[in-house]
């Protein structure tokens, strides 16, 4: 069964000459309890694919199912019991002022769910934290705690999907290895299915088991993440993503 | 290696806030050449600060102590302010990460080029738009006129960057500090903004000394790489021997990297020995 279905979705913003077409007929079907990886350069649409399934955007078309629902405009509340997004930027996503509890306490209020001093503990040390960690300031946390902080507040509603923007990309390489660890563990344990947004290749090979190449708002092409190491990639863009992401052989400057 | 543009003993960098010290760099020694240098290492490790304590740009409360510390025949400790303001930007120059933040958002981008030139040559305007041009070209725009009359937010992330280069190129440096000048950029970008460093680094007679955390950049691109891990440098090795890196700070950063060829179930993440801060 397909986790997310994605079919014919597009997107524009502003109207008339201003008119701006930035997602053309996407297509995607993440199966369950798959990683999925999406690549391309900044302004590819890569991560308005994510913002359109989080319910962050009300103005598509097409059709969008998560677990077998549609996403509809008005989105319920237990849309977010099964979709939750980690983002990129651990030292923006954390509220400055919100001890790291109140922070992991909030959603569980917002969906009325009790016993949730008893759940904060639970999912800290799922993370890899612990208790000690429960009444600090996200600014007395280095990146990676935080990373897992902001996962541990995705999961602590045991949703099924996780929507993960670029999680390791404002990470040296020690912390990106100790996250993606993290993330292939969790998704072991609690069967979950990743879409994730990454422009690093390498990172998607290491967790994903296919991935969709996007460009100006299309997908160019789809397909299994061991095929980039055999260059079993056919179409060129994504053949010079994974030539650059090697860096040896040299790419002509366009003159 | 011709002659050493750049020597550097026993850096030490201080920083004094509220009654406490910290100390971020620790004996840090090396001497640069017509070469690209790399300074590598977590966020923290203090490479930047390395390259910041070469130009002065450090606030007063940091206290920058160094057996040596000279810029081809000056002493860069004794130097005095006005002496540092003929160099910084003109004979040695700072290429930052995000040129989004570097560039003035309400200067035309030419402009800015221009303004480095005049800042260290007495030269009418027009002369300078001239070379601003030229320069603009140098690093590939391909419409130097259209280019020079746009604002910071015209242009994409790889041309704000190439523009930044030009802007510190422009002034004929013997030595450039880039810190991070890709780590902004999508990989497709990257190529492009350091092909254009390095033609730049072949055609004039210049030091390069790169930060950067990506070990896999590095070693494609650099000649020489310093492992910095809290303030010290653990290790100095030629690129190309990345591969048999001796100090296991080093080979854990290797490690730690997801690979697009081999790939692993778990990642090996580092384990730091407390031994590495005095050794």
């Amino acid at each position: 069964m397909s986790m997310i279905e994605i079919a014919g979705l597009n997107l524009s913003f502003g109207t008339g000459a201003a008119l701006n077409a930035v997602l053309h007929d996407v297509d995607l079907s993440v199966g369950e309890g798959e990683a999925f990886g999406l690549v391309g350069e900044s302004g590819s649409g890569k991560t308005t694919v994510l913002r359109c399934l989080a319910g962050q955007y009300q103005h598509w078309s097409g059709q969008l199912r998560v677990a077998g629902q549609a996403v509809t405009r008005n989105l319920p509340l237990n849309h977010y019991r099964t979709v939750q997004m980690v983002f990129q930027d651990p030292y923006a996503s954390l509220h400055p002022r919100y001890t790291i509890d109140a922070a992991l306490q909030e959603p569980l209020r917002i969906h009325g769910i009790d016993g949730r001093g008893q759940k904060v503990s639970e999912i800290l040390r799922k993370v890899g934290l612990n208790d000690s960690f429960r009444f600090r300031y996200p600014h007395q946390l280095s990146g990676g705690q935080r990373q897992r902080v902001a996962i541990a507040r995705a999961l602590i509603l045991r949703p099924r999907v996780l929507l993960l923007d670029e999680p390791t990309s404002a990470l040296d390489v020690s912390v990106q290895a100790e996250i993606l660890n993290l993330l292939a563990d969790l998704r072991r344990q609690e069967g979950l299915t990743y879409l994730m947004v990454t422009h690093d290749l390498a990172v998607v090979a290491h967790l994903c088991d296919r991935l969709a190449v996007m460009q100006q708002g299309r997908v160019v092409e789809t397909l299994d993440s061991h095929l980039l190491a055999s260059d079993g990639a056919t179409h060129a863009y994504t053949r010079l993503l994974v030539q650059a992401s090697r860096d040896i052989q040299r790419i002509p400057i366009a003159v | 290696m011709t002659e050493i543009k750049l020597a550097v003993q026993d850096l030490c960098v201080e920083f004094r806030n509220a009654g406490k010290t910290s100390l971020a760099v620790r004996d840090v020694s090396f001497t640069l050449g017509r070469e690209k240098l790399a300074i590598v290492g977590e966020s923290g490790s203090g490479k930047s600060t390395v390259g910041r304590s070469l130009l002065r740009l450090h606030p007063p409360t940091a206290r920058v102590t160094a057996k040596t510390l000279r810029f081809a025949d000056i002493d860069l400790l004794a130097a005095s302010e006005k002496q540092i303001q003929a160099i910084r930007g003109a004979r040695m120059s700072m290429i930052m990460q995000d040129p989004k933040y570097s560039l003035n958002p309400v200067v035309r981008v030419g402009e800015q080029i221009a303004e480095a030139y005049l800042a260290h040559h007495k030269v009418p305007h027009r002369e300078a738009r001239e070379r601003a041009l030229d320069m603009l070209a140098k690093v590939h725009i391909r419409d130097p006129l259209r280019v020079y009359d746009l604002y910071p937010h015209e242009v994409s992330g790889g041309m704000g960057q190439r523009i930044m280069i030009a802007m510190m190129v422009i002034t004929d440096p013997q030595v450039i500090i880039a810190d991070e000048p890709t780590s902004a950029l999508d990989v497709s970008v990257r190529r492009q903004v350091l092909n254009v460093l390095e033609e730049l680094v072949s055609e004039r007679d210049l030091g390069l000394i790169f930060i950067s955390h990506d070990l896999n950049l590095v070693r494609s691109f650099c000649d020489r790489v310093l492992v910095m891990y809290a303030g010290r440098v653990v290790e100095s090795i030629a690129a190309a021997d990345l591969d048999h890196a001796t100090h296991p700070y080093t080979q854990g950063l290797l490690a730690a990297l997801p690979s697009l060829d081999h790939p692993r179930a778990t990642l090996p993440v580092l384990q730091r020995d407390p031994l590495w801060l005095n050794a």
